[in-house]
C-alpha cells in the first residue's frame, strides 16, 4: 500500500488524453497499486516512482469530459473532487492531462478545473505526435494564460515525466484548503464562454496549426466501410477466439500438467492421512483447477485491451449500435459484453462508461449471460467426457462444434433477455448513444502490461482465498461425519455433503442430475469453475482412493447418461452460479431487487433448460 | 422551423446554428464542440440503417444515433463550398 502521509496529487483528463498511460510512467511498473474497494478497477492510486525524488502519491481518476457528469464513470471523478467519496480521496493538486492534437477539445476542462480553485499543473500530452504532424504552441503563453505551468509530455515514449514530476510537486499550496471548493454544475451559456475562451488561448498560443493527420481517416475508410466494417470486425472477435483456444491451450496444458504432478508428488512424500486427503483432494486439485485457466483468461483481456487502446473498440462500438439498440443496449455495451467471456466482474464494472443508466442496467444484468471463462473448465470436462471426437461434414469438430454452441446460445441469450426487459418497459425506453471515436495510435505495450498484471494478480487472489476456502470447506463436508465402522456404503454417504445432497437431489432430480451432482453444485454457487474439482473431490471420496482429475472423465461416463451431461452443459449457460458476479452487480446496480430478480431468473431459466435438454435427449437416446 | 443533423446527407458541410436543451446529452453535445457557427459533416454511416453515424466536428470524430442528431440544429450552405476545413 502507498504511504498515506504523502501528498495526493489526481490525474485529470479526457478519457482518450493518454491518462492511464502517464499514471504508469509516473509510478513505474512495480509500484503497488491501491484499488479503492467501492471505486475498484478505474480510480487507481500508487507512488510516485522514487527516482522522481518526490514524495508524493498518484491518483488516476476515471476520464471526464466535464465537471457534469454523463455516465457512473464521470461521477465518480466528480465525487473524488469535490469530496463526496471522503476526504483521504481528495487530492491536494492535480495534474490536468489534455491531448495536445486536440486541445480545442481538451482545453475546457483545464478552465473548469482552474475555476474551482485546486493547485494545478497542465501535462501537455501526446506532445511527440502533435510535433511530427507540424504543431508549435507559445508554452509561456499557454503558462501564462492558464495561470499554472504547462509541460509537454509523451507518455508512451516516457518524455517528461521528470519535469512533470517536478511541476506536480511545486504546485503545492500547504495552505490550499480543499474543503473550500464549491461547485455548480455549468449552465449552457458558461459552456459556451468556456469554449469561446478556448478559441482566444488557441489564437494567442499556437504558433503553428500543423497538418491535422490524415492516417485516422484512411484508417477508418476502411474500417467504417459498409461492407468491409462489419467483416473485419466479425474477423477480429473470431481471431481473439482462435487466440484463446488454441494458443492459450498450451500454457493451460502445461500448467494442468503441473498441477497433476505436484499434486501426485504431495500424495508420495506425505503419509496417507486425513491431512494429505486436505492438501492433495481439497487445495492443491481444487485451487489448481481454477489456476490453469489463467492462461486463456489473459489472452482475452490482453486482445481487448490492444484493442481499447489503439481506438478500435470505439469503431467496434460504433457498427455494433444498431444491433445493440434494438434490444435496448448500447454500443457501448459492447466491451462489457465481450469482457463477459473472460469474467463478468470487470465487465460489469466496465457498465460505468454507459451513459443512459436505463442501458447501462439492462448492460450489467445481461452480462452474466456471456460465457465467461469460468465455465469453460465445465464445458471442456463435459465435452471431452460425453461428446465424440469424431468429424461433421468431413472438416468440423464436434466437440469444437458443440463448445461454439454453448457460447453462441449464451449470446444469444443475452440479447434474448435484453430484448424482454425492454418489451416489460423495465429497460432501454430512454436509451441513446454518444461516443468520441479517438484517434488511431500503436497501443502502449506498459498500459497493456499493467492492466494483464493487475487483472492475473486479482484472480490469483481469487484463487487463493475465496476459491481455496471453498475447496478446503467442500473437503470437510464431504468427509466429515465418517462413516461408521459397519458401514455398508461409500463415505461421502454419510458425510454432511452426502446429506445435503440428498435434501437437493428432488428439485434436481427431475432434470437428470443425480445426488452427487447435487452436492458438487452447493460449493459450485460460489464458483462456477469449482464444480469440476467438486466432481473430482465427490466421486475420488466416494471411491476412497484419488487419482489426478484426469480420470474423473473416466469416472463420469460410467456414472452419468448422456442426457445428464447434456442437461448439466444447459444448465451450465444459465446458472447464476457466482458470489462475486452478484455481490458486484448489487453494488453498481444500487438496488437488491434487480440483483435478486436476475438470479432468479437465470437460476429458472437454468433449470427450465435442464429439463427440456434432459427430457428431449431422454427421448434419443 | 430550423433543420437538424438527422436527415442531411452524408459528406455535406453543414453549420451548427443551436442545440435542442431538455435532452440528457443536450450540453454534452455543446461540451463536445457542438456550438453555433461550427462547420460540421457527417462522415460515415453505420452499415444497412445508416444510423447511427459519424460526425467531423472541430477536430474530432464523433459517433451519434440519428436521433440524438435531431437535437443538433442545423444551417445549410447557399451554395457548395468544398471542404471547409
Amino acid at each position: 500500500m502507498s504511504d498515506s502521509s504523502k501528498i495526493l496529487v489526481g490525474l485529470v483528463g479526457h478519457p482518450n488524453c493518454g491518462k492511464t498511460a502517464l499514471f504508469n510512467v509516473l509510478t513505474g511498473l512495480r509500484q503497488k497499486v491501491a484499488n479503492y474497494p467501492g471505486v475498484t478497477v478505474e480510480c487507481v492510486e500508487s507512488d510516485l516512482r522514487s527516482d522522481l525524488g518526490h514524495p508524493l502519491r498518484i491518483l488516476d481518476l476515471p476520464g471526464a469530459y466535464s465537471l457534469n457528469p454523463h455516465s457512473e464513470d464521470e461521477r465518480v471523478t466528480h465525487d473524488v473532487l469535490l469530496g463526496e467519496m471522503g476526504a483521504e480521496l481528495r487530492p491536494s493538486v492535480l495534474i490536468v492531462v489534455l491531448d495536445a492534437t486536440n486541445l480545442r477539445l481538451h482545453l475546457p476542462i483545464a478552465l473548469e478545473i482552474r475555476a474551482l480553485g485546486y493547485p494545478m499543473c497542465v501535462a501537455l500530452n501526446m506532445m511527440d505526435m502533435a510535433s511530427a504532424t507540424g504543431m508549435k504552441f507559445d508554452l509561456g503563453a499557454l503558462e501564462q494564460l492558464l495561470g499554472c505551468r504547462v509541460v509537454p509530455t509523451a507518455a508512451t515514449r516516457n518524455e517528461g515525466v521528470p519535469a512533470l514530476a517536478e511541476a506536480a510537486a511545486a504546485a503545492i499550496q500547504p495552505q490550499f484548503d480543499k474543503s473550500a471548493v464549491r461547485w455548480t454544475p455549468s449552465t449552457r451559456e458558461q459552456i459556451i464562454a468556456r469554449r469561446r475562451q478556448v478559441e482566444d488561448i488557441l489564437r494567442r498560443v499556437v504558433v503553428s496549426p500543423g497538418h491535422p493527420a490524415q492516417l485516422t481517416a484512411q484508417i477508418d475508410r476502411t474500417l467504417l466501410h459498409p461492407f468491409w466494417g462489419p467483416l473485419i470486425l466479425l474477423a477480429v472477435i473470431f481471431s481473439i477466439f482462435q487466440a484463446v483456444f488454441n494458443l492459450g491451450a498450451i500454457p493451460t496444458d502445461v500448467l494442468d500438467g503441473l498441477v497433476s504432478a505436484f499434486a501426485a508428488w504431495t500424495r508420495e512424500k506425505l503419509a496417507a492421512g486425513l491431512l494429505t486427503d486436505l492438501l492433495v483432494d481439497g487445495i492443491i486439485s481444487g485451487v489448481g483447477a481454477v489456476v490453469v485457466f489463467l492462461p486463456q483468461i489473459l489472452i482475452l483481456f490482453g486482445c481487448l485491451l490492444l484493442l481499447e487502446d489503439s481506438g478500435y473498440m470505439a469503431r467496434a462500438a460504433f457498427l455494433m449500435d444498431r444491433i445493440m439498440g434494438r434490444v435496448g443496449l448500447s454500443g457501448r455495451s459492447v466491451l462489457p459484453l465481450v469482457s463477459g467471456f473472460a469474467c463478468a466482474v470487470p465487465a460489469i464494472i466496465g457498465a460505468r462508461s454507459i451513459q443512459s443508466p436505463e442501458q447501462r442496467l439492462a448492460t450489467i444484468l445481461v452480462t452474466p449471460l456471456m460465457t465467461c471463462s469460468a465455465r469453460l473448465p465445465v464445458y471442456t470436462l463435459l465435452i471431452a467426457a460425453f461428446i465424440p471426437n469424431s468429424l461433421v461434414a468431413g472438416i468440423f469438430g464436434l466437440q469444437g462444434i458443440v463448445l461454439t454452441s454453448l457460447y453462441v446460445a449464451g449470446a444469444l441469450s443475452a440479447f434474448a433477455f435484453a430484448a424482454l426487459l425492454k418489451s416489460f418497459k423495465l429497460t432501454g425506453s430512454s436509451g441513446y448513444f454518444l461516443l468520441e471515436l479517438p484517434t488511431y495510435r500503436l497501443p502502449s505495450l506498459r498500459t497493456v502490461y499493467r492492466g494483464l498484471y493487475e487483472r492475473a494478480r486479482a484472480f490469483l487472489i481469487r484463487a487463493g482465498t475465496l476459491i481455496l476456502s471453498i475447496m478446503v470447506l467442500l473437503w470437510a463436508i464431504s468427509t466429515f461425519p465418517r462413516p461408521p465402522a459397519d458401514a455398508t456404503q461409500s463415505a461421502i454417504h454419510y458425510s454432511l455433503a452426502g446429506k445435503l445432497g440428498s435434501v437437493v437431489a428432488p428439485v434436481l432430480e427431475p432434470i437428470g442430475f443425480n445426488w452427487k451432482i447435487s452436492v458438487a453444485m452447493i460449493p459450485g454457487f460460489a464458483a462456477r469453475e469449482v464444480l469440476v474439482s467438486a466432481l473430482g473431490t465427490v466421486y475420488a471420496v466416494e471411491s476412497e482412493n484419488s487419482e489426478d482429475t484426469s480420470q474423473l472423465t473416466e469416472r463420469l461416463k460410467e456414472d452419468w447418461s448422456l442426457p445428464t451431461a447434456l442437461a448439466l452443459l444447459a444448465w451450465y449457460i444459465f446458472a447464476p452460479q457466482c458470489l462475486a458476479t452478484f455481490a458486484v452487480m448489487q453494488r453498481e446496480t444500487r438496488s437488491l431487487r434487480w440483483t435478486v430478480l436476475s438470479f432468479g431468473v437465470f437460476l429458472l431459466l437454468a433449470w427450465v433448460a435442464a429439463f427440456f435438454t434432459f427430457r428431449i435427449a431422454g427421448v434419443f437416446v | 422551423m430550423s433543420k437538424s443533423l438527422k436527415f442531411i446527407e452524408k459528406n455535406k458541410i453543414v453549420s451548427v446554428l443551436d442545440v435542442r436543451t431538455g435532452h440528457p446529452l443536450s450540453e454534452r453535445l455543446v461540451e463536445l464542440g457542438f456550438v453555433a457557427g461550427e462547420a460540421i459533416e457527417i462522415v460515415h454511416e453505420a452499415p444497412l440503417s445508416g444510423d447511427p453515424i459519424v460526425v467531423m466536428c472541430a477536430g474530432t470524430r464523433i459517433a451519434l444515433r440519428r436521433d440524438e442528431a435531431d437535437l443538433i440544429l442545423i444551417e445549410e450552405h447557399k451554395e457548395a463550398e468544398g471542404t471547409a476545413r
